[in-house]
């Protein structure tokens, strides 16, 4: 008989907050070998950060959603279900920011529109509020002990 | 209008002033509600303790927290949570104060005693959720079986495999007691040895040091070394001797509470310990944080219930 797989919070972490992101680091690292090795503002696209960010938080939602304390009490559950809560909120407010960034991009390709400076402020803005739900993910993981089998 | 607006915008993000005063604005925002998670998600840190029925397990938790109410330092950092929690701890010190003896824990009171702890000053303040975890004791003969799939099936040994620091409990009772004292101390031997190996299987692969958790040996009911050495003083038979500790260790009234000092137990200890010399040894080599205690609720030393101030100062997290 097979032996059973034990669940592993680096094996969480791996699968709700290091995948989710491959596409950002993957769509970086094509444009700065396209652009000659040249390392700037444009390398890493916010657009795909924001979706990223978006689908690490609907991960993160559904782990701490189908989280069973062994020992419950009322406290945990009600800690469970507000953390789940915010991060679909950050989940919203991703799939937001990158339907705005396509939109802004969108508007300046197809209507020659001048939309370059919001979406470089957005840009800022995408890549600063980012770390909040990767930093908050890694304290929900070790808050409620959050863990996985590959 | 949607051209003015655009201008506007254009205008302000050509300030660098206003990009710089909106970047140093999201990243304040940011900090504090990073500030806020930090303090709606403490950090988990479960304490395991292990022992078996009618070891005194409640007792010593009770303790804990009768200390943690009186040190002057940890009061002020310890928020107990959950009314569960509040109430239990409260009845439970009660019932102590009144010499009623707590009962045996039943298979409905699988519980976690849960406080919080704020270690460390601002800006570098953590909050840790510590859950300390009661349970009925006939669980514990089950896990030392060496069925490794019942293991993962029963909730609380789940839960043990996944704490921060273990408790692994003697009743010094049994040990002194003349029935079968060394039937007893092979029993604990094996059983705390294999619960040992279990947590050690179970983290193998796994990226959890627990050479760097903290592991506690301790013999509780050691009110009952002194209560012993006083009654030899007196010249008391060993018949009356045996007979206290029936009484005492596996009676349910309660004793009175006596004083000692922290010498005299050190003095007393050397007995009880030398039958578990091989077990210490062996839990020293497997982890750096090992230490032995022993404890009661019914004897007071210099800092307060015997060994429950070291011992707490051992389990919460640093």
């Amino acid at each position: 008989m097979p032996a059973e797989k034990i669940p592993k919070s680096s094996t969480w972490i791996r699968v709700h907050i290091v995948y989710p992101l491959i596409p950002f680091f993957l769509d970086g690292l094509i444009r700065y070998i396209s652009a000659d090795y040249v390392f700037n503002l444009t390398t890493f696209s916010s657009a795909t950060l924001a979706m990223s960010i978006a689908l690490l938080c609907v991960f993160v939602n559904q782990s701490i959603l189908t989280k069973k304390p062994i020992i419950p009490n009322e406290l945990d559950n009600e800690d469970l279900l507000g953390a789940a809560s915010q991060f679909m909120t950050y989940a919203f407010f991703g799939i937001a920011g990158f339907c705005i960034l396509v939109l802004l991009k969108a508007l300046n390709e197809f209507h020659g529109m001048k939309t370059q400076p919001i979406c470089e402020s957005f840009t800022y803005a995408i890549f600063v509020l980012s770390l909040l739900p990767i930093l908050n993910a890694i304290r929900a993981q070790r808050s409620f002990k959050l863990r996985t089998t590959t | 209008m949607n051209e003015s607006i655009i201008l506007l915008l254009k205008k302000l993000i050509d300030n660098s002033a206003f990009v710089g005063a909106l970047s140093g604005f999201m990243a304040v925002v940011t900090l504090l509600i990073f500030q806020r998670f930090r303090q709606t998600l403490p950090i988990a840190y479960n304490v395991a303790v292990v022992g078996f029925p009618r070891s005194g397990k409640t007792v010593l938790i009770t303790s804990i927290f009768a200390q943690i109410f009186s040190d002057k330092f940890l009061s002020k950092r310890v928020i107990l949570r959950t009314k569960a929690t509040i109430e239990r701890v409260n009845r439970d010190l009660e019932q102590l104060d009144l010499g009623k003896a707590l009962g045996p824990t039943s298979d409905q009171d699988l519980f976690a005693y849960r406080a919080d702890i704020k270690r460390g000053g601002f800006p570098l303040q953590r909050t840790y959720k510590v859950n300390i975890g009661d349970f009925p004791g006939e669980d514990t003969e089950e896990f030392t079986e060496q069925e490794q799939k019942w293991l993962h099936e029963n909730a609380y040994f789940r839960w043990v495999m996944e704490a921060d620091s273990f408790i692994f409990i003697i009743d010094l009772a049994h040990v002194l007691a003349d029935k079968s004292p060394n039937e007893y101390r092979a029993n604990m031997v094996k059983a705390i040895r294999a619960a040992w190996q279990h947590l050690v299987e179970y983290h193998v692969e796994g990226k959890k040091d627990l050479r760097k958790k903290p592991v506690l040996l301790v013999f509780t009911k050691s009110d009952l070394l002194i209560r012993i050495a006083n009654a030899q003083i007196s010249n008391e038979s060993n018949n009356s001797i045996q007979q206290k500790i029936m009484e005492i260790g596996f009676g349910e009234k309660l004793p009175e509470v006596i004083n000692c000092k922290k010498a005299d137990i050190d003095k007393l200890k050397d007995h009880p310990l030398s039958g578990y010399v091989e077990l210490i040894e062996y839990l020293k080599s497997q982890t750096y944080r090992f230490s032995s205690h022993f404890v009661s609720h019914f004897a007071k030393d210099e800092d307060g219930r015997l060994g429950i101030s070291e011992l707490v100062k051992r389990i919460l997290p640093r």
